[in-house]
């Protein structure tokens, strides 16, 4: 499902945007730096604060993504679902690791602490507009 | 009353616009703008019609709106309300997508994006209002405030 094609919109070049909702039915949007390929089937994103997204999955697993190619601004929409949370993986060292980079260049070190590797079933992939 | 603080970022920030099916699932279109209606604390969404119909579907199914919108700056906002309804945009409202589009495929071209590559985000112009009901605010600026809810009416 994610292919060569979808790589550039996952080096968080550009940022991503992600829906959830709650079990009540509250929809939720924000913004998030980076969605992270995981398998031709799995994404994943950062878990560094409990905030209302990690709320809302925990209550509900379905999100909705849009990436961005960041060179030629082509926008993909993602149907994800949770499916697991690592702390203790090669996945989660990898994200670590460039969060702690970003971290100390914007002088936050330490500040931005990954919790988890919050890891996400794709369940269909579009480009916008197709 | 809307905020004041929080109506530079409407106005003139990147939105997107949020909504719940009833069996749970999301999904958000990209808006060009947004105006305000302070009198009736309302907020009217520029969108393109071809791009924003499962959300329409949605938002005529729950009527629930999850309206988020930063600047450059990452000065960031989130919109909770209840959908009123649809209509065409006026020539006021056309005029500012206009100016707010041209700014930011500006913005897009100083970064070093191609113009046929920003047009692709910012060169159509929208063609459709949602309006919906402001009930909650809630500040999304990167930050210890993120999230906090701004007090409102």
């Amino acid at each position: 499902m994610i292919t060569d094609e979808h790589q550039p919109c996952l080096q968080g070049m550009f940022p991503a945007w992600i829906t959830t909702c709650s079990a009540a039915g509250e929809p939720n949007t924000t913004t998030i730096s980076q969605v992270w390929y995981v398998d031709d089937e799995h994404v994943a994103l950062s878990f560094q604060f409990f905030n209302k997204t990690k709320k809302n999955i925990a209550e509900n697993p379905y999100a909705f993504a849009t990436i961005v190619n960041p060179g030629t601004l082509q926008m993909y929409n993602l149907e994800l679902e949770f499916d697991h949370s690592e702390t203790d993986s090669d996945l989660f060292d990898e994200m670590d690791m460039k969060l702690e980079a970003i971290a100390s260049m914007s002088g936050m070190s330490g500040i931005f602490k990954l919790l988890a590797a919050d890891v996400y079933k794709v369940k269909s992939l579009k480009a916008l507009g197709a | 009353m809307i905020p004041e603080q929080t109506l530079e970022a409407l106005t003139n920030g990147f939105g997107h616009l949020g909504s719940a099916s009833t069996d749970l699932k999301t999904t958000h279109t990209d808006t060009l703008s947004a105006s305000v209606d302070q009198a009736n604390d309302t907020v009217t969404a520029f969108v393109l019609s071809f791009l924003a119909g499962p959300v329409l579907e949605n938002l005529q199914a729950t009527g629930r709106v999850s309206y988020f919108f930063a600047l450059p700056s990452h000065e960031a906002y989130q919109f909770k309300g209840q959908f009123l309804e649809t209509r065409e945009l006026t020539a006021d409202e056309l005029a500012h997508s206009e100016q707010f589009r041209n700014v930011a495929q500006e913005l897009l071209g100083s970064m070093g994006i191609p113009a046929e590559a920003s047009a692709q985000m910012f060169g159509t112009a929208p063609d459709l209002g949602i309006t919906f009901k402001v009930e909650k605010i809630f500040t999304q600026t990167p930050g210890p405030e993120a999230g906090q809810e701004l007090p409102f009416n």
